[in-house]
C-alpha cells in the first residue's frame, strides 16, 4: 500500500478524533477541572482505541472490544453494533438492561430498515410489547462507506434520548465510518498496486516469449552450450516475472538481475546491434525498489534505440548514491522522440502510477528525448523510506 | 578431503532426472549416484543400501517428495534431502521439512556446487567446542569489546574508514582495518571478494551472475543483503566454491 496515501488519511482520521475531543470538551463546562481533564483524556484515549480496533475491519470480536466504552461515553443503558444481515454485537451494562439482548436481536429487521435511511433515527426498541423490559428507545446512527450504509451503531435507553445523547452516539457512528473508509481506501490502494503489477507482466509480450524460443533453437544447432545456458536464463527470468503478485518490493540487486537475464537473452538474439554500458553503485544494490519498474524501461529503450536501425544500439544503465537518494537512468541512443508520446496504457504510465502511489507525484519518471537525441528516462528512488520493505 | 558423498535422485520424469544425475555425476565431489523414478522405490533402495543424501523431485503422483522427506527423517541413519521443485523456494519451506537445500527446476550446475558444499558441511557438522581466543574477532558494544566467534560473521564491510562485521543479528563496528581482518580471517573461510567485503564463504546460500563478469554473493542468515563480486575476484571465488 502507499504510505504517504496511508499518512495522509491517517492525519484526516486524527482530525476526526479531535473534533470529536472539541464536540465533547464543549458538552461539559469550559472549566478545566481535574475531572473534566480526565474526562477529555479519557474521552481520547477512547477514540484512539476504537481506532486501532477497527483497523482489521468491523467485527463481532472488535466490536466486542469497543462497546463497552461506547456504551459508556454515550451514557446508554445498552449499545449494539448491526449489520444488514443483522445483530453483530450486542453490550449491556449489568442490570436489567442484560436481559433486552434477545430483543435487540429480534428487533434487527426494524432496526436494519432504520440503518438503510443513512441517517440517525429514533425507533422503537421492540416490535410489540415486551413486559419486563425496560427499553423502550433505540437510536440509530447509520456507519457509511462510500454512501452505502454498512453497519448501525445502535444505543437503547429507557427514556427518549437528550440530543446530545444523540449527537455522541452519531458522533462515534462517523469516526467508525471514516476508519472504515480509511480501510477501505487501504485495500483498494492495494488491490490497485497488485493489479496494475499483474498488468504489467502480462505486457511482457509473447513476442519477447517467441523470439527468446527462436533464438535458442537456432543455437541448439550452432552452439548447444549457449543453447542451454539460454534456456536457465530465460526459465529464471521467467520465474523471476512470474513470481506472486503480492511480490510489490524487492531490492535492486534482483531487480537488475531481472534486467541482466533479459539483456542476455535479448543480446543472444540482436548480437552486435544491441550494445550495453553500465554504471552500477555497489552501495546501492540493497535499497528496496517496486518490482518491475526497471526492465520494462531497458524493453523500451531497446525498442526506441533500435528504431534508428542502421549502426547499432546502445543502451547505457546507471544506479548512483545521491545522498538519501538513488537516481537510476536508462538512456538510448535512438531516434528520441518529440514530444514524449505515451498513451496512458504502456508500461512507462504503469510503472509512473505505481511510483506515485508509493513514493509520491515528485518521483514519476523523468523523461527527457528530442528527436534524434535519444531518450533518457530517470527515476529517483528514497534510499530509505518507512513501511517500504521486500516482499 | 571428505570422502564422495553417494546420492540417490528421485523424480518421475525421466529427463529432469537425467539431467540431474548427469550433473551430479560430473563433480568429483559426488561418488556414486543412483536413481529412483518413485518414492517407493527410493525407499526400497534405501532399505537395501544407505546414502549419504538423496535429492527430492517435490512433485510426484503416489507419495510426493513432502511425504517422502517425512519418511527419510525418520531414517537411521538418515540421509540428507534436498528438494529439487519448479515452485518457489518458500512455498516449500512452508511446510517445516528439514532439508539442506533447495534447488530450483531446471538445475544449474554453479548452484549444484553450492548445493555439493552444504552437503559436505552437512555431514560433518559435529557440534565442535567453543571456538577459543584466537578465533574471535574483536568488535566495540558501546564502551565494551566483545570477542565473537569468527563463524558467526557473515561479511566485513568497509564503509568509508570504519570496518563493520556483520552476523545474521547484528552490525558491529571492528577496530581493525579490512586489509587486517582478512590477514586473520582467511584461514577461517573468508575471502575478499570487493574492495570493500570480506566474505565467509562457510555460508555461501547463492551466486548469481551480474553484469561484466561481476556476480552477487548470497550468504546463509543474511539473505537479503547481496553482495557485490568485483570482476578482478570473481575466479578465484568461484574456484573456491566449487572445490
Amino acid at each position: 500500500m502507499s504510505p504517504l496515501g496511508a499518512f495522509g488519511l491517517e492525519a484526516g482520521l486524527t482530525a476526526v478524533a479531535a473534533a470529536i475531543v472539541f464536540l465533547l470538551l464543549r458538552r461539559h463546562s469550559t472549566s478545566f477541572e481535574t475531572a473534566e481533564q480526565r474526562a477529555t483524556l479519557r474521552t481520547l484515549a477512547f477514540a484512539t482505541s476504537t481506532l486501532r480496533s477497527f483497523r482489521r475491519g468491523l467485527t463481532a470480536a472488535s466490536a466486542a472490544r469497543v462497546l463497552p466504552e461506547i456504551a459508556a461515553q454515550a451514557g446508554a443503558k445498552a449499545v449494539a453494533l448491526y449489520t444488514p444481515r443483522g445483530l453483530l454485537a450486542f453490550h449491556a451494562a449489568a442490570g436489567l438492561a442484560a436481559r433486552h439482548r434477545s430483543h435487540a436481536a429480534a428487533a434487527a429487521a426494524s432496526i436494519c430498515e432504520a440503518m438503510a435511511s443513512g441517517r440517525l433515527r429514533l425507533v422503537a426498541a421492540h416490535a410489540g410489547p415486551e413486559p419486563g423490559c425496560e427499553i423502550r428507545h433505540a437510536a440509530v446512527a447509520p456507519i457509511s462507506v462510500d454512501g452505502s450504509p454498512v453497519a448501525a451503531l445502535v444505543s437503547f435507553h429507557t427514556h427518549t434520548p437528550a440530543p446530545a445523547e444523540l449527537r455522541v452516539v452519531s458522533d462515534i457512528a462517523e469516526l467508525l465510518g471514516t476508519r472504515l473508509r480509511l480501510r477501505h481506501a487501504d485495500r483498494e490502494r492495494e488491490e490497485l498496486a497488485r493489479s496494475e503489477l499483474r498488468a504489467l507482466r502480462a505486457q511482457i509480450s509473447p513476442h519477447f516469449i517467441y523470439n527468446a524460443l527462436t533464438t535458442i533453437g537456432a543455437f541448439i544447432r550452432t552452439d548447444p552450450e549457449r543453447a542451454r545456458e539460454l534456456v536457465l536464463e530465460f526459465a529464471d527470468f521467467s520465474r523471476r516475472i512470474f513470481r506472486r503478485p503480492e511480490v510489490e518490493f524487492t531490492s535492486l540487486a534482483d531487480e537488475l538481475i531481472v534486467v541482466r537475464q533479459y539483456l542476455q537473452l535479448e543480446q543472444a538474439r540482436l548480437g552486435d546491434r544491441l550494445r550495453v554500458r553500465l554504471n552500477i553503485d555497489p552501495e546501492v544494490l540493497n535499497i528496496v525498489v517496486p518490482t518491475l519498474v526497471i526492465q520494462p524501461l531497458v524493453e523500451n529503450a531497446i525498442k526506441h534505440g533500435l528504431a534508428s536501425a542502421e549502426g547499432s544500439g546502445l543502451i547505457t544503465i546507471r544506479a548512483e548514491d545521491e545522498d538519501d537518494e538513488c537516481v537510476i537512468a536508462v538512456t538510448d541512443n535512438g531516434a528520441g522522440f518529440d514530444p514524449p508520446d505515451h498513451d496512458g496504457h504502456g508500461a512507462l504510465d504503469n510503472i509512473n502510477r505505481r511510483l506515485g502511489h508509493v513514493f509520491g507525484d515528485a518521483h514519476r519518471l523523468e523523461i527527457r528525448s528530442a528527436a534524434g537525441q535519444g531518450t533518457t528516462i530517470r527515476l529517483r528512488v528514497p534510499k530509505y523510506r518507512p513501511g517500504v520493505h521486500p516482499s | 578431503m571428505s570422502p564422495p558423498l553417494d546420492v540417490l535422485v528421485v523424480d518421475d520424469e525421466a529427463p529432469a532426472r537425467d539431467e540431474l544425475a548427469f550433473l551430479l555425476r560430473g563433480r568429483p565431489a559426488i561418488g556414486r549416484v543412483d536413481e529412483a523414478v518413485d518414492a517407493e522405490q527410493c525407499l526400497q533402495r534405501l532399505t537395501r543400501r544407505s546414502v549419504d543424501a538423496v535429492f527430492v523431485d517435490i512433485h510426484m503422483p503416489g507419495l510426493d517428495g513432502l511425504d517422502l522427506a517425512r519418511i527419510i527423517a525418520r531414517m537411521s541413519p538418515r540421509p540428507s534431502v534436498v528438494f529439487v521443485t519448479a515452485y518457489e523456494e518458500h512455498a516449500v519451506e512452508a511446510f517445516g521439512i528439514e532439508a539442506v537445500d533447495f534447488l530450483m527446476k531446471p538445475v544449474r550446475p554453479e548452484r549444484l556446487d553450492i548445493t555439493v558444499r552444504r552437503l559436505q558441511r552437512a555431514g560433518a557438522s559435529t557440534p565442535g567446542p567453543e571456538a577459543p581466543f584466537s578465533d574471535r574477532v574483536a568488535v566495540a558494544h558501546g564502551d565494551e569489546i566483545l570477542l565473537i566467534p569468527a563463524d558467526e560473521i557473515r561479511v566485513a564491510v568497509a564503509d568509508g574508514d570504519q570496518v563493520f562485521a556483520l552476523t545474521p543479528e547484528h552490525r558491529w563496528p571492528v577496530r581493525a582495518t579490512l586489509a587486517e581482518l582478512e590477514e586473520r580471517l582467511t584461514g577461517h573461510g573468508f575471502m575478499r571478494v570487493h574492495r570493500s567485503y570480506l566474505a565467509n564463504l562457510r555460508h555461501v546460500a547463492s551466486l548469481e551472475s551480474f553484469f561484466n563478469g561481476t556476480y552477487l554473493l548470497k550468504l546463509d542468515g543474511l539473505r537479503d543483503l547481496a553482495i557485490p563480486v568485483s570482476r578482478r575476484h570473481a575466479a578465484a571465488l568461484r574456484a573456491a566454491i566449487r572445490l
